[in-house]
């Protein structure tokens, strides 16, 4: 079963509802897809390996083939290509790599070549229990949704996959939910929590996505947010309070399943319910 | 020569806008009659990469020089290889800031 972990805004607990299941789960694949600030590796401090680049493939223009035409810059959606009068200009980072200016050029002077853009990380041992994936983007590059895509090639469905999103309702979250059997949305109890919260239903309904909220925090802020779920019939799978040992053991980088017991069981608890809900083991 | 200055409105009096790629409008001064037209920048609401699309815009229709206080790298990058000066001056009435360039440039 891959599980998606998701929410509108950002800051939630995304990551401490990721590893805490995970955790208390045990022999999981755990897909760490916030690759501009990968967080989950803090709190599991396991040795990484590389696994491999990954990059995009980019246009390279012939000047001796280019006539000028400007059917590549007319068909570029992104406009990473500009025709001034002596040459056409291309802007590596609004490329999005879709090949459409090779494809259309009449003279064959757009040749592609690939680009670096980040890399793909898993846990060196085997033996941990969960093997963590994760990837990292490049500093300055814009675009997430390559490297959650090649993440995503390393999913084993024999596992269970826990899948930690990046947070908002755009593309890298997009990339990231995709395919998902079911996605937890984490929230808190604060108009913020709930407007963003409402973002993030319309794209896993819009997704197809089966659906459910986690309240962390859930003893701050107002009951918005229940009476929101409750009216829109998505089940709340658990109430997380705001308590300080929690936060004492997160500043630590300490999951708190770790060390509260009773919570452990709590995760299962939700996992058994995702199970039942989405008819997977 | 002909300078362009991004502003925020059609109209010669009209504040220069700091912002180039999403500018509300360009107006376009020849400086051999001191003729200007403002034209409404296609570019202003684009959902990416509107700094290049208005470099090549502005370069299209022939500016020798860009007055605006801050636009972004790409446009830079397009605007060095047009051959297009840029002149950052703060923010001021449109036509102000050319007749700043005028005075303070032989042409």
């Amino acid at each position: 079963m891959r599980i998606a972990v998701a929410s509108g805004k950002g800051g939630t607990g995304k990551t401490t509802v990721s590893l805490n299941l995970a955790l208390s789960l045990g022999n999981v694949q755990l897909f760490d897809c916030d690759v501009e600030e990968p967080n989950c590796n803090l709190f599991l401090e396991h040795r990484l390996e590389k696994v491999r680049d990954v990059q995009i493939q980019v246009p390279t223009i012939s000047k001796e083939k280019c006539d000028l035409c400007m059917k590549c810059v007319d068909v570029c959606r992104f406009n990473a290509l500009v025709k001034l009068p002596k040459s056409i200009m291309f802007f590596p980072k609004l490329c999005h790599g879709c090949g459409a200016c090779s494809i259309v050029c009449p003279q064959g002077a757009i040749y592609e070549e690939g680009r670096s853009i980040g890399i793909i990380e898993r846990s060196a041992s085997r033996s941990c229990g969960t093997e963590l994936y994760q990837g990292l983007l490049n500093i300055s590059e814009p675009m997430a949704s390559p490297i959650i895509h090649a993440l995503k090639t390393h999913i084993d469905d024999t596992q269970t996959v826990i899948i930690d999103s990046p947070p908002g309702t755009s593309c890298p979250v997009i990339s990231a939910i995709t395919g998902a059997d079911y996605c937890v949305l984490v929230t808190e109890p604060t108009p913020f929590g709930l407007h963003d919260l409402s973002l993030a239903v319309e794209l896993v309904k819009e997704l197809r996505i089966p659906h459910g909220v986690v309240i962390n925090r859930c003893d701050v802020g107002d009951e918005k947010v229940e009476r929101y779920c409750s009216e829109n019939n998505i089940p709340v799978l658990m109430k997380i309070p705001n308590e300080i040992k929690i936060a004492e053991l997160y500043s630590q980088g300490i999951p708190f399943v770790l060390q509260m017991p009773q919570w452990k069981e709590r995760f299962l608890d939700m996992f058994r319910q995702l199970q039942e809900l989405t008819g997977r083991c | 020569m002909k300078i362009c200055v991004t502003t925020k409105d059609n109209d010669p009096e009209a504040g220069t806008d700091p912002h180039f790629g999403r500018c509300l409008y360009f107006m376009f001064v020849n400086t051999d009659d001191m003729q200007y037209e403002f034209v409404k920048n296609p570019y202003s609401a684009a959902s990416q990469g509107a700094g290049v699309q208005a470099a090549q815009y502005v370069a299209d229709r022939g500016a020798d020089v860009l007055i605006c206080s801050n636009p972004g790298p790409n446009a830079v990058s397009v605007m060095g290889t047009a051959g297009i000066q840029i002149v950052k001056y703060p923010e001021m009435k449109a036509m102000e800031a050319v007749q700043k360039f005028l005075g303070t440039n032989e042409i």
